[in-house]
């Protein structure tokens, strides 16, 4: 609604309404008008439903009493790899030095008669003080629930005591050993140590590196990054960095915590929040992510660029709290089963050494300008809050079909018969939609899915052979594609599909490869990838190629943006209207505010409301 | 049978008898000269309802006019501390005034509803009272003054209503008075004097706000409902 002020200007004699318009196009508010309308389509927030709590990020508190007797906080995180097998995966002090038992998730609970003071040889040893990075600096915005920063009687706290492994500090360490050696049975209702679940037992790499050792004491040690999957669970030596600085704090045993104060929706921007509320770590990424598209998006527009760099553009933004996420979070999704492709840190979706080292995690109200994200980057379609919000290689090319092909997937009219035929680009029926589909979802084959791990083409090709298995011992055994010339190939069972194949490669894409003297070779495909390997290996920027390199793209902003605008959805008599404002958008250099510009100027714009209230009372006549 | 058929051919030849004798050839004439024929003009273009604000317009806007607060100071300032319950939290009102909420896949709400004008209503009311509070009950400069930015006068008679329904039009609806329905300001200055002179009975119920307050409350009311102020 204008203003008095406002209003007595456009009264004033030489009102330029041109001008005035040029004007308008040019601040935050037509960035945020235009921005809505994508908003509305495609709801690029994350909520609650995408529980975002990784085993090597969160840190957790359990009340325990120090040697003195005092309650006493101790941070640690559930699943880190100790050296002693009483507390390997679980809480550094074991029931008898505390008089706790640890069951998951819940305080402790009494233990022997307990709890009891902390025996102190074993709290000096396996517990550390330590001044984490959120009590090591302060900016505005960065808020810490109100629990966080205090002791159990509520004195504020500048340092906390944290288990010992997860005080180490190094990037990245050597793989260690289990300290629960294989052959030792465990049952699951009956585990030792007063332990409420089985020591976990070794992983790929320390199984691997326990082989070697065996065989030789002075076997050449594996390397872990400490920010990733791999080293939170194949090393005791991995802790959670300087300061902390990989983990993120809760204040309380459960799943995910409150650490932080910010507002829990942001409507009309994060400069006018509606409250201030302690939400968890889990939150605190999820919001930012939702932030990071909205500087993105706004920046194209304010800045009259493109609006191809939506889906294209490898720059973006970031805010102290996506700094650290780029950092020292994101890594810690990969990298699963990838370890047996020798896939042990990952090729980042955003290149963190591209972030300014001068971002601070307390610089939440702050967004710095990333020019380059990295060569995988392609617009919000490497985004964690799109890769998040559509899990799935098929949802993200479903959302993408529609908000900028403006085409939809309707399913025909027909009876589905029972099939068995996996490839739904063939099968009667699914094909309808899915012969359009499989192809544009190949694109995200290379994103995993519900995350933003990137599997690059040397570790994961499209369409592996029977060679590139056995040529890695650790896949050969896996069983990932069967000798197809044993006399079992014909019509026999499908490959072996543990999680070293079947989580990257589709058991029902598994094939025999014919030559001249017959089956000399089989293969199998990528996940996601069967209808178009090409889509595959173009990952995420080549659909946004294909998107944006055909006259469908501005006819599709066109009709999105006139009909946000209009307040109804656009009929054939639009058509003109629609061709005439693509058009404009494509000769203006796909500059939104050229669209908008000849939008609000058109007949059609100005007769939106056309209706007065008196003729809306009387039926409209 | 026979019977039948022999008076039927008898009343046949009566009526045709009848019809020879009275009626005349009528003269040709075009179909467009037939009463109700002539050619029609149809208006085939889109006839369009005016939309609604979206939620995100009408808070900014609500906020400009209580003051430029951020949400959070203005719903401390709207609460007040009088226990008066003019207004929860904003959180309480977001969905029901159409805000879609995109983490759960709410859509926005493009459409009025029983909810949302009772919504409307009760932030409307909020609005008003509190700035009766700040702007007249105050002692505020005119110019400082953000809703009703006119000086007091009592009585008020229809011109100097005039001139302050005025301010009050181009605050709300964002356009001079005098461009509305030219009954619009008649009919506000009956509001105006029915509330006061209801304001003003020796039985009328306790108020917080003095006659006069009440009627230009009563007139905030009645702009801040207003479908053009929801409306577009």
């Amino acid at each position: 609604m204008p203003t008095r002020a406002e209003v007595a200007d456009f009264e004033a004699d030489g009102f330029d309404t041109d001008a005035w318009i040029d004007e308008q196009l040019k601040g935050p508010a037509y960035a945020e008008r235009v921005r809505r309308v994508y908003m509305d389509l495609m709801r690029m927030e994350v909520g609650a439903n995408f529980q975002f709590v990784q085993g090597s990020t969160v840190l957790r508190r359990v009340k325990v009493k120090d040697p003195t007797g005092k309650d006493t906080y101790v941070y640690f995180r559930g699943g880190q790899r100790r050296g002693r097998a009483e507390t390997d995966g679980v809480f550094c002090l074991t029931p008898d030095e505390t008089g706790l038992q640890w069951p998951s998730l819940v305080e402790g609970t009494p233990y022997n008669g307990g709890p009891k003071n902390a025996d102190a040889t074993a709290w000096s040893t396996y517990t550390k003080v330590v001044t984490p990075w959120w009590l090591s600096g302060t900016g505005a915005g960065f808020v810490l629930a109100d629990a966080l920063p205090k002791e159990v009687d509520g004195t504020p706290v500048t340092q906390i005591r944290v288990c010992a492994e997860e005080a180490q500090e190094p990037d990245t360490a050597d793989v260690t050993l289990s300290p629960f050696p294989p052959a030792t049975a465990c049952v699951a209702t009956a585990p030792p140590f007063a332990r409420m679940s089985c020591p976990p037992r070794d992983s790929f790499l320390q199984s691997k590196y326990r082989t070697a050792f065996t065989k030789d004491p002075n076997a050449a040690k594996t390397q872990v990054a400490c920010d990733t999957a791999t080293g939170f669970g194949s090393s005791s030596l991995c802790g959670c960095g300087k300061g902390l600085v990989r983990c993120m704090p809760g204040a309380g045993p459960g799943f995910d915590n409150v650490g932080f104060k910010f507002p829990s929706r942001v409507p009309i921007g994060w400069d006018a929040p509606f409250d201030q509320v302690d939400q968890t770590q889990a939150g605190w990424a999820r919001m930012f992510w939702g932030q990071e598209f909205i500087h993105f998006l706004d920046d194209i527009l304010t800045s009259d660029r493109s609006f191809k760099e939506v889906l294209t553009g490898r720059q973006g933004f970031v805010n102290g709290p996506l700094a650290q996420f780029y950092r020292d979070v994101a890594p810690g999704q990969c990298c699963g089963n990838g370890v047996y492709y020798g896939y042990n840190e990952p090729e980042a979706l955003f290149d963190a050494t591209k972030i300014p080292a001068s971002v601070t995690p307390y610089d939440v109200n702050t967004w710095t300008k990333v020019d380059d994200r990295g060569p995988h980057a392609s617009g919000f379609l490497t985004m964690p809050v799109f890769l998040t919000k559509y899990g799935s290689r098929r949802a993200r090319a479903h959302v993408l079909w529609n908000a900028f092909a403006c085409k939809d997937f309707i399913a025909g009219n027909l009876a589905l018969k029972p099939s068995s035929e996996p490839d739904l680009t063939k099968r009667d029926g699914c094909n309808v939609c899915h012969a359009t589909l499989e192809p544009i979802a190949a694109y995200f084959a290379r994103v995993q899915e519900s995350t933003w791990v990137y599997l690059p083409q040397d570790k994961f090709p499209v369409t592996p052979g029977k060679p590139f298995f056995d040529g890695n011992p650790d896949l050969k055994y896996q069983g990932c594609i069967r000798d197809f010339r044993s006399p079992a190939a014909d019509g026999g069972p499908p490959p072996v599909s543990n999680g070293a194949c079947s989580n990257y490669y589709d058991p029902a894409f598994t094939y025999p490869v014919l030559g001249d003297a017959g089956v000399v070779d089989g293969s199998t495909t990528l996940r996601g990838a069967y209808a178009s390997p090409v889509n595959a290996d173009k990952g995420p920027e080549g659909f946004a190629e294909q998107l944006t390199s055909t006259s469908q793209f501005e006819s599709c902003v066109a009709e999105n943006v006139t009909s946000a605008f209009l307040g109804r959805s656009l009929t054939s008599d639009d058509e003109t209207l629609k061709d005439t404002l693509a058009s404009v958008l494509a000769n203006g250099g796909y500059r939104m505010s050229e669209l908008v510009r000849a939008l609000v100027k058109s007949d059609a714009y100005k007769a939106a409301n056309n209706l007065s209230s008196t003729k809306w009372r009387d039926g409209g006549l | 049978m026979k019977r039948t058929l022999a008076i039927l051919a008898l009343a046949t030849a009566s009526l045709t008898a009848f019809a020879c004798s009275k009626t005349e050839e009528p003269t040709p004439v075009p179909l467009s000269q037939v009463p109700g024929h002539d050619g029609l003009t149809q208006d085939t273009t889109l006839k369009e309802g005016p939309r609604l604000v979206p939620p995100e317009a009408y808070i900014r806007t609500y906020l400009t006019l209580f003051g430029g607060l951020s949400p959070i100071d203005s719903q401390t300032a709207l609460r007040g501390a009088d226990g008066s319950a003019l207004f929860d939290t904003w959180n309480d009102y977001l969905s029901s005034m159409g805000l879609p909420d995109y983490r759960v896949d709410m859509p926005r709400g493009t459409q009025t509803n029983t909810l949302m004008l009772a919504t409307f209503e009760r932030l409307g009311v909020a609005l008003c009272d509190r700035s009766v509070e700040r702007d007249l009950q105050g002692s505020l400069p005119t110019t400082s003054r953000l809703i009703f930015a006119f000086d007091k006068t009592t009585p008020v008679d229809l011109a100097a209503f005039t001139s302050r329904f005025d301010v009050l039009h181009r605050t709300f609806l964002g356009y001079p008075a005098a461009l509305g329905p030219a009954t619009r300001t008649n009919d506000f200055f009956k509001l105006y004097t029915d509330t006061v002179t209801l304001h003003s009975a020796t039985d009328a119920a306790k108020s917080r706000f003095t006659p006069d307050e009440a009627g230009w409350a009563a007139v905030c009311y009645g702009l801040v409902r207003h479908p053009e102020f929801h409306l577009y």
